[in-house]
């Protein structure tokens, strides 16, 4: 009898609370997930959330933030359990993963040419796979090596103007040599940001192991990695990666390099455009931007970036649009752009921006994008493998590990995965 | 039904069996919802290629395709080591790894220790070079070049010699076989080593001074720490150039030695996470002993004082064998923590540390299931963990049976 009651009174609660809940919302609920960036980022969609639930009549964005250590899992975990939210951020070379497994729908049928025309070519050519068009972004990533001209004047290492005359190979060992005795004791030559750990390795050292003539996985036939990112030429780029740790030049256990730069305690950081703000606040005009060196095979840099896409579970596709479209207004592209110093999407944003003009802070970043030395990472669902065995090696490698041995147990690890992918 | 009910629960034993069956209940319902049932479940996706993506999930051809995976084994004998060793890498075979110092020679002389024709750097630089370690290199597909062509599908595990001839153990997934070893040597050292610290610590915090119960929280307030915070610290505290303890090193010795890569090498990275480990957790341990020791009672000690036993006789012959039951139990309890080794590991060497010397079996279970979203292949990697830790339960506890525990 007790047992009824206590059933009837769960009935009553939630036959009050559910209408309740739906009458106070009438607008329908369109749930997203975003990645919990740096801060700048999550200020400025947070205020776009807001402005877009209090101007729109029709649909309401429900926003979840989760950690970006993880994101990834995450999501593939709520894929299997049918927890995917309508809109949803990724990272750029995920696409591949998510498109092979179902997850998300094409949004062509949406984009105007309008909007379509005003889009950085690079943004498309990441958000497309089968001819079809999944995702876009507010802004794509620029990859170079930050250094503080103080430094570089003093060595007497040349500034490149751009990327037509980048640093060579040789060039590049000359400045570690001269840069070398002015660092301080408590210093190094360059930070390589070894405090990062996931996504990283694979985004910034992926482009210089192309520059040296390898590849992550064989571009033509993508089943495997055998001899492109074991061969001659990455083992090549691991021998002098790794001689960089060996003469000091470089640390793979840093405490905070961020501060380490910023106090002048290092003259080059390699990073994306993320640290732009905070590195510009702290250098001044001494903050320049050394493009992509040039190993010997061109120079190649990273692209892409966060973006966004609708899942294939999603109930309110044309909600979810509504809100990738005012994402991707102008004064939302950059106020976000703005914040964070990545590359605003769309191109009229762009070219109003003076730090990436002609002379500006970031005009290189610019250039590497349109002048083809930017390449978009490799296309393959087996993405996340490549991910783990890139971050596997590199680390190894600047522990001091054999190369060779490194990098054929990287070359395991993503041939491995394509070959369960096809079981 | 209810007469049924009413028959099989009355009278006294059937009140009792009712009681039992309501006091158990909950944790009945617990373990069959959280342990039970998804172990069942997981033994079904063990056989299984199910990833997080779902799309293509079916069951393997033969079911135990996952099983044969992780379990195949082998050791190969390898072909001798030639006479010279090649500096440069072969598609298989061995090849000598280039140390520090040999590199630093090659810079020196501007010389390629790799190009045997030339004489300089051989000269020079050849006795140093010499000392790098033999790799064999292992290619799968390049293997029948070299006459090993049915190991295909097989990667090396390690490498070792005996009566001067070369073998190797392979295996379908090494990291598997290395994540055992290495659960194995943790639980070998952390198991008498954080339980001896905990008695003697417990030892120490008995004794009737004055705030002994300030020793007493310090030496649990690790306990109570979240691991993961602990790791985060200790990695900082094990950092080669600003460490704390490589500076203490440096101090105690006046610089002569100039501390340890301690998470970077593959020596130190397991025994680092060790010393870690103990710290955190010895404090748990010494807690249960001590409850122990205060069961004790008094009038034993005083029995034997008159008896004329000193301190040792009577730890030997009263606090030892008084404290069985106890001993039993943190060593039981301390077996199945250190085989669980994963937060540590995940924070201070989230890559599986240097060779994978600090891989565990659930730092890769989780690596293949979550990051590589393998669930299938993981599920097949816990249902072998478990009857893993199951076997090694079962042999500890007939050990201790076969003594029968003192009540």
């Amino acid at each position: 009898m007790k047992a009824l009651r206590l059933l009837l009174l769960v009935a009553v609660v939630l036959a009050v609370a559910v209408p309740m809940g739906a009458s106070a919302q009438e607008k329908k609920q369109v749930t997203l997930w975003f990645h919990s960036g740096q801060g700048s980022e999550r200020d400025a969609l947070d205020d776009q959330i807001t402005r877009f639930n209090e101007t729109n009549g029709e649909y309401e964005i429900v926003p979840l933030e989760v950690p970006e250590g993880s994101y990834n899992d995450q999501v593939k975990a709520a894929a299997l359990a049918g927890e995917l939210p309508c809109v949803l951020d990724f990272d750029g070379p995920f696409i591949y993963n998510y498109v092979f497994s179902g997850d998300l729908i094409p949004i062509d049928e949406y984009v105007s040419d309008e909007l379509l025309a005003d889009v950085l070519p690079s943004i498309i050519e990441q958000g497309t796979v089968n001819d079809h068009l999944w995702s876009l972004g507010q802004f794509d990533s620029g990859l170079a090596i930050w250094a503080n001209r103080k430094y570089l004047e003093e060595a007497g290492v040349r500034i490149p103007e751009g990327i037509e005359d980048p640093w060579t190979l040789d060039e590049f060992n000359a400045a570690m040599d001269a840069l070398a005795p002015l660092v301080p004791e408590d210093g190094y030559v360059i930070d390589f940001k070894f405090n990062y750990t996931g996504e990283w390795y694979s985004y910034a050292f992926g482009p210089w192991i192309r520059s040296f003539g390898g590849d992550t996985i064989n571009k033509e036939t993508y089943d495997t990695a055998e001899g492109v990112l074991n061969g001659p030429e990455a083992v090549a780029f691991g021998e002098w990666f790794q001689s960089l740790f060996e003469k000091g030049y470089a640390t793979a256990t840093p405490v905070d390099p961020d501060a380490d730069f910023m106090e002048g305690r290092v003259p080059l950081s390699y990073v994306g455009h993320w640290m732009y703000v905070p590195y510009k606040e702290a250098l001044g005009d001494d903050l320049v931007l050394i493009p992509q060196p040039d190993f010997g095979h061109g120079a190649v840099t990273g692209m892409g970036s966060w973006n966004w896409g609708i899942t294939s579970s999603c109930e309110n596709p044309d909600g979810a649009w509504a809100f990738i479209e005012w994402l991707m207004q102008p004064e939302n592209v950059k106020q976000m752009t703005d914040g964070n110093g990545a590359i605003p999407s769309r191109i009229s944003v762009l070219q109003a921006d003076e730090r990436f003009a002609e002379g500006g802070d970031m005009y290189i970043y610019y250039q590497q994008l349109v002048g083809g030395v930017a390449v978009p990472r490799a296309a393959t669902p087996a993405y996340p493998a490549i991910q783990t065995a890139m971050s596997d090696a590199i680390n190894a490698i600047a522990r001091g590990e054999d190369v060779q041995a490194a990098l054929d147990a990287a070359v395991d690890t993503i041939d491995s995965y394509i070959e369960t992918l096809n079981q | 039904m209810k007469t049924l009910i009413r028959r099989h629960f009355s009278g006294r034993r059937g009140r009792d069996l009712l009681i039992a069956w309501v006091m158990g209940g909950p944790a009945f319902i617990l373990l069959g919802l959280f342990m039970v049932w998804p172990f069942i479940r997981g033994l079904e996706l063990s056989t299984t290629n199910q990833r997080f993506d779902g799309s293509q999930a079916h069951r393997l051809s033969p079911w135990y395709a996952n099983y044969d995976r992780i379990l195949s084994v082998g050791v190969v004998h390898l072909p001798d080591v030639p006479q010279d060793v090649p500096y440069r890498p072969p598609r298989a075979g061995w090849y000598r790894s280039k140390t520090e110092q040999c590199k630093a020679c090659e810079a020196e002389w501007s010389c390629k220790i790799s190009d045997p024709q030339d004489a300089t750097c051989a000269e020079q630089c050849g006795a140093i070079c010499a000392e790098g370690e033999l790799i064999f290199r292992w290619r799968g597909k390049n293997l029948d070049e070299i006459g090993l062509g049915k190991w295909a599908n097989y990667d090396i595990a390690r490498t070792f010699s005996l009566f001067g001839r070369h073998y190797a153990v392979v295996a379908k997934d090494p990291l598997f076989w290395k994540g055992l070893l290495n659960n194995f040597y943790f639980a070998l050292v952390v198991v008498p080593l954080q339980s001896g610290l905990a008695l003697l610590l417990a030892l120490l915090v008995n004794q009737k001074l004055p705030y002994v119960n300030v020793f007493r929280t310090l030496y649990f307030s690790p306990v109570v720490t979240a691991m993961v915070i602990i790791a985060v610290v200790w990695k900082f505290l094990y950092n080669p150039d600003f460490g704390l303890i490589n500076e203490m090193i440096r101090f105690v010795t006046f610089g002569k030695v100039k501390g340890f890569g301690w998470l970077q090498s593959p020596q130190m990275a397991m025994p680092a996470i060790i010393i870690m480990s103990i710290w955190q957790g010895v404090g748990f341990q010494m807690i249960i002993f001590l409850a122990g020791l205060q069961d004790i009672p008094e009038d034993l000690y005083e029995a034997s004082a008159i008896d004329g036993a000193n301190l040792w006789q009577q730890f030997r012959y009263i606090t030892l064998p008084m404290l069985r039951n106890t001993t039993i139990f943190v060593v039981l309890t301390t077996t199945i923590l250190a085989f669980r080794l994963f937060d540590q590991v995940n924070v201070m060497t989230p890559d599986g540390g240097p060779n994978e010397s600090t891989a565990t079996m659930v730092w890769y279970t989780i690596r293949r299931g979550w990051r590589q979203s393998e669930v299938g292949y993981a599920s097949a990697l816990s249902v072998v963990f478990v009857a893993i830790v199951l076997i090694v339960s079962l042999i500890q506890r007939s050990l201790v049976r076969s003594e029968s525990a003192l009540d």
